[in-house]
């Protein structure tokens, strides 16, 4: 045997020793609690994922898999709260330290997930959302009159069929995708994330799209009726949209570097403001297929 | 590292995150660095155009910005 086929196989076993030690260090977890309406549930989970999805009934399920024995999950129901808590023991890093949970909850029930590096993900739910994490990745769908909050450092956050409820989305440099998301106010804040927006801007809403670096690129269906202003300090700014003219402005619109208008009905429905430093804004309607 | 007028810190934060979440600690050091750009670039408008309740709004989301890496340097989560 050569010394290169003693080293693959050295290697080779060591592979397999790692993977049946992790094999056997991870283990599956089942928490169950009975929760009135519109119930409580708070994960914090330092390393790995959280989904959440709806319950047919009055019971909160938690489905835990732990990476390793150096870490617990620790949980307490207080009345109609839930909390969960991934507990890092002594030497625990972000493999050994993982946890990804996977929970049912009454689709009222309202919802906070924290978690550093996994991703989070939350549907069909109609209990307000709270999500945050600094690497997480963030994807939240079919949530309906509820309020969705998220702030994350530089994960992705993916929200699409959100209706009726307040948005707020606070990214450093995460992109933001926004996907059929209305309501009284939508707001997104990046520093030098993109913002994508596709849909409707809804009905009386006002709809917030900042980022400082960041392209801005709000994609529209033709039943849309708002009043768009948009701004970029030193970016460059787009319409493909005709928009009728505000017969005044209370900014000074520098062609390919602000416009202002209304699309849609006279009286529009809604009021977007698009603003960035130095990214470019475009706005444009979504082409037929 | 501190953009010099703010109050908040810089040096601190990264040496919060190097203790509690070293793998972050080059992503916070550049989203800092974008953070305090947004100020100074928001600061520069506001005093361009002190009456221009946009840009007085700008400066206050630059610094939400960075209170929010703050927030999330220093969050619970963090083992």
């Amino acid at each position: 045997m050569s010394g290169r086929t003693i080293r693959q196989v050295g290697l080779g076993a060591v592979v397999v020793i790692v993977a049946v030690g992790t094999l056997v260090a991870e283990s599956h977890k089942e928490y169950r609690f009975n929760v009135g309406p519109k119930a409580g549930l708070s994960v914090n989970n330092p390393y790995g994922s959280i989904s959440v999805k709806p319950s047919t009934g009055s019971t909160v399920v938690i489905s835990a898999l732990l990476h390793s024995d150096k870490v617990e999950v620790d949980n307490n129901q207080n009345g109609n709260r839930v909390d969960v808590q991934s507990h890092l023991l002594s030497g625990a890093d972000s493999e050994s330290g993982r946890v990804d949970y996977e929970i049912l909850v009454p689709s009222d029930a309202s919802v906070t997930l924290h978690s550093s590096t996994g991703t989070l993900h939350a549907e069909k739910l109609h209990g307000d959302v709270t999500l945050e994490g600094a690497g997480a990745t963030v994807d939240v769908r079919d949530i309906s009159n509820a309020h969705v909050h998220v702030k994350t450092l530089n994960g992705a956050v993916t929200l699409t069929n959100v209706q009726e409820g307040h948005v707020e989305v606070d990214s450093l440099s995460g992109l933001v995708t926004l996907d059929h998301v209305t309501g009284p106010l939508v707001q997104v804040i990046s520093t030098s994330g993109g913002i994508n927006y596709a849909g409707d801007f809804g009905d009386g809403g006002e709809y917030r799209l900042t980022s400082h670096s960041g392209d801005i690129e709000a994609v529209v269906v033709d039943t849309t009726s708002a009043e768009v202003s948009a701004r970029s300090v030193n970016g460059e700014v787009r319409d493909d949209i005709p928009l009728q003219p505000k017969t005044h402005s209370w900014f000074d619109v520098q062609a390919g570097r602000a416009f202002m208008g209304t699309m849609g009905r006279a009286a529009a429905s809604s009021t977007v403001v698009l603003r960035s430093f130095s990214g470019k804004i475009h706005l444009r309607k979504r082409s037929a297929k | 590292m501190n953009d010099g007028n703010d109050g908040l810190k810089d040096d601190d934060l990264l040496k919060e995150v190097a203790t509690l979440s070293p793998a972050m600690q080059l992503q916070y050091t550049d989203n800092l660095h974008r953070a305090n750009e947004y100020i100074r670039d928001a600061k520069s408008v506001v005093d361009q155009y002190p009456n221009d309740a946009e840009a007085r709004r700008s400066l206050l989301e630059a610094y939400q910005q960075k209170a929010m890496l703050f927030e999330l340097a220093m969050d619970r989560s963090l083992p």
